[in-house]
C-alpha cells in the first residue's frame, strides 16, 4: 500500500513540475478593442522567421453555410483541408496576395488540401453564398495563437530573451493592423495587454427579407 | 403623350413577352446537357413570413370620400429547392402558399397557391460579379368573393451586383398577366373583366447594410398598364365622365364599382430589416402606390411589419 502511495505521489509531483515548467516561460496576452470589451479572434504570435514547415492538419470546415472557424492561423508551408460538412455544396476562392486559389463547386472532401507558403493574410469567401467570410493568416513563426471569446490567450514554450509580439485582428482599423510591443522573457509568466481599434465589417446580408422580393 | 406612352407600353408588353420565351426556350434547351453532366439538386428552400399590414386606401379609390382603411394578417410559405448547373448558375423549383386575412373587408380574405421556377446566373468568380435572373411565376388566387378569385402569371427579368461590402443594386422588369371571372355587365357595350389586366413594372433596388443587424432598402417601380379602383356609386358618373374606364362592374366588396384603367403608376418602397439569428428576421416595409390614368389621380400607403424565417 505504502508502495502504491509513494508511487502516486512521484507521479503527481512529476505532472505537477511538468505544469510548471510548461508554463514557465510564457506569455499571457489580453486582447480588447477601443471601448475595453474582450477581442476574440485576434492573431498572437512571435515575430521570427524559422524554416517552413509541413503540417496538413489543419482544417477549416462549413458548417450552415458559414467558414469555422472564422480566423485560422499557421505556420508558412502548412497545408489547410477545407471539409464541406454542409449537405450542399461550396466554392470556396480567394483573391489575396498571399494566396490565391478557387476549391470549384464540391461537396464532402476536396481532392487536396491548399498549400499556404506566402506571409500574410488571406480572405476567402464562397462564390455561391456571398455571406461566408473567413481569414487565414499565415506567419514564419510556430509560436502563434488566437484569442478567445474572452479575448485572453497564452503564448507558451519560449525560451528566455528579448521577443516582438505582433498582434493581427481581421476588424483592426487600418492604423492598427498590425500591433506590436517588445517584451523581454524571463522565467515564469508575463503578461501583455492590447488595444486593437475596430472597425465594423460587413458581410453579405444573410437573414430572410420580406417575401415580396425573394432573391430565388 | 399619353398615346405615346400607350404605345410605347403595348410594344414594352409585345417585346417582353417576346423576350421571356425566348429565355424559357433557351433555359429549357441550354440547361438539358448541364442537368446530366454536372448538376446537382442542393438547398431546400422554406421561408415563412407572418406579417401585419395596415392599409389606407384598400380600394384605391381616387376620391376622398370614398377610401376605406384596413389592417391584413398575412402568412406566406415558400417551399422548394434549388437545382446547381455549377459554381455560377443555378435554378430553383419553388411552391407557394399564401392565406391573408382581412379585418374588416372579409370579402377581400384570399387563399393563394403557386409555382415558380427561376434560373439565376453570376457572371464569374467572386462578390462583386454582377448575376442575371429570370423567374416564371403562375399563381391562383381564391378570394372569399370568389367573383374576385384570379389566375395571375408573371416572368422577371432582374440584374444585380454589389457595389461594396455594405451596398448592393439591383434592377428588374417584369411582366405580369391576370385573368378574372366572368363578371356582370353594368355598363352597355363596356367590358366587364375588370380583373383580366396585364401591366409591366421597371424596378430599381438598393440595399443598404447599416450593421451586421440593420439592413434598410429602397425600391421605385414604374408601373405601366392595367389596374383596378373601386368606388361608391355616386362617384360611379365622375369616373365615367373623366377616364377612360376599360372596364366595369358591380363591387360587392366595398359596396359600389370596380373599374379597370390603363395607366402608369409609380410605386416607392422603403424597408428596414432586422436580423435576429441568420435564419430569421423582422421586417418593416412602407409601400406608397401613385397612380394616375387621365385625369384622376389614385393613392395608396401600405405600412407592413413582418416575422421572416428561413431554414
Amino acid at each position: 500500500m505504502k508502495i502504491f502511495q509513494f508511487t502516486a505521489w512521484c507521479f503527481i509531483s512529476i505532472f505537477l513540475v511538468i505544469s510548471w515548467l510548461s508554463h514557465a516561460n510564457s506569455i499571457k496576452v489580453s486582447v480588447v478593442d477601443d471601448k475595453k470589451q474582450p477581442v476574440e479572434f485576434a492573431v498572437i504570435y512571435i515575430k521570427e522567421t524559422l524554416p517552413k514547415v509541413s503540417d496538413n492538419s489543419v482544417v477549416i470546415d462549413q458548417v450552415d453555410k458559414e467558414f469555422i472557424p472564422y480566423v485560422t492561423v499557421v505556420q508558412r508551408g502548412s497545408a489547410i483541408n477545407f471539409p464541406n460538412n454542409d449537405e450542399i455544396r461550396h466554392q470556396v476562392y480567394s483573391f489575396s496576395k498571399s494566396k490565391q486559389f478557387e476549391l470549384p463547386l464540391y461537396s464532402g472532401n476536396p481532392a487536396s488540401p491548399v498549400v499556404f507558403d506566402h506571409n500574410g493574410v488571406v480572405a476567402m469567401a464562397c462564390n455561391i453564398h456571398d455571406w461566408m467570410k473567413a481569414y487565414v493568416y499565415v506567419v514564419d513563426t510556430n509560436k502563434f495563437t488566437l484569442s478567445n471569446k474572452s479575448g485572453q490567450a497564452v503564448l507558451t514554450n519560449l525560451a528566455k530573451g528579448q521577443y516582438e509580439v505582433v498582434v493581427w485582428h481581421p476588424k483592426a482599423k487600418e492604423s492598427e493592423l498590425l500591433n506590436a510591443q517588445q517584451i523581454n522573457i524571463s522565467d515564469g509568466e508575463h503578461e501583455l495587454f492590447f488595444t486593437v481599434a475596430q472597425k465594423t465589417q460587413f458581410k453579405a446580408w444573410r437573414s430572410p427579407k420580406s417575401t415580396r422580393r425573394r432573391g430565388y | 403623350m399619353k398615346v405615346t406612352f400607350a404605345l410605347i407600353g403595348a410594344r414594352m408588353k409585345k417585346l417582353f413577352s417576346t423576350i421571356t420565351i425566348v429565355l424559357a426556350l433557351y433555359t429549357s434547351i441550354a440547361v438539358q446537357p448541364v442537368v446530366a453532366k454536372e448538376g446537382e439538386w442542393v438547398e431546400w428552400i422554406a421561408d415563412v413570413q407572418l406579417s401585419y399590414a395596415s392599409i389606407d386606401n384598400l380600394n384605391l379609390s381616387a376620391f376622398s370620400d370614398d377610401t376605406h382603411n384596413d389592417e391584413r394578417l398575412a402568412l406566406n410559405g415558400i417551399f422548394g429547392r434549388f437545382y446547381q448547373f455549377n459554381g455560377f448558375t443555378r435554378m430553383s423549383f419553388l411552391l407557394e402558399l399564401d392565406v391573408e386575412k382581412y379585418q374588416e373587408f372579409d370579402l377581400m380574405d384570399n387563399r393563394q397557391l403557386g409555382a415558380s421556377i427561376g434560373v439565376r446566373h453570376k457572371f464569374g468568380l467572386g462578390f462583386y460579379q454582377p448575376y442575371l435572373q429570370f423567374n416564371t411565376n403562375y399563381r391562383h388566387q381564391e378570394v372569399e368573393w370568389d367573383a374576385n378569385s384570379r389566375d395571375i402569371l408573371f416572368t422577371t427579368l432582374e440584374f444585380g451586383q454589389h457595389i461594396n461590402n455594405q451596398l448592393s443594386v439591383a434592377a428588374s422588369i417584369d411582366f405580369t398577366v391576370t385573368s378574372g371571372e366572368e363578371r356582370l355587365v353594368i355598363v352597355p357595350d363596356l367590358s366587364s373583366d375588370v380583373f383580366d389586366q396585364s401591366y409591366i413594372h421597371l424596378s430599381f433596388f438598393v440595399d443598404y447594410i447599416l450593421n451586421q443587424n440593420w439592413l434598410v432598402s429602397a425600391s421605385y417601380a414604374r408601373r405601366q398598364g392595367d389596374f383596378n379602383s373601386s368606388c361608391s356609386e355616386a362617384n360611379v358618373a365622375k369616373v365615367l365622365e373623366v377616364e377612360k374606364v376599360a372596364a366595369i362592374t358591380k363591387d360587392n366588396v366595398f359596396g359600389g364599382c370596380v373599374y379597370k384603367l390603363d395607366g402608369g403608376s409609380n410605386i416607392y418602397s422603403a424597408s428596414l430589416s432586422y436580423s435576429l439569428t441568420s435564419h430569421s428576421g423582422l421586417n418593416f416595409v412602407m409601400e406608397h402606390y401613385q397612380g394616375k390614368a387621365d385625369v384622376l389621380d389614385y393613392h395608396s400607403t401600405t405600412y407592413l411589419l413582418s416575422f421572416n424565417y428561413r431554414y
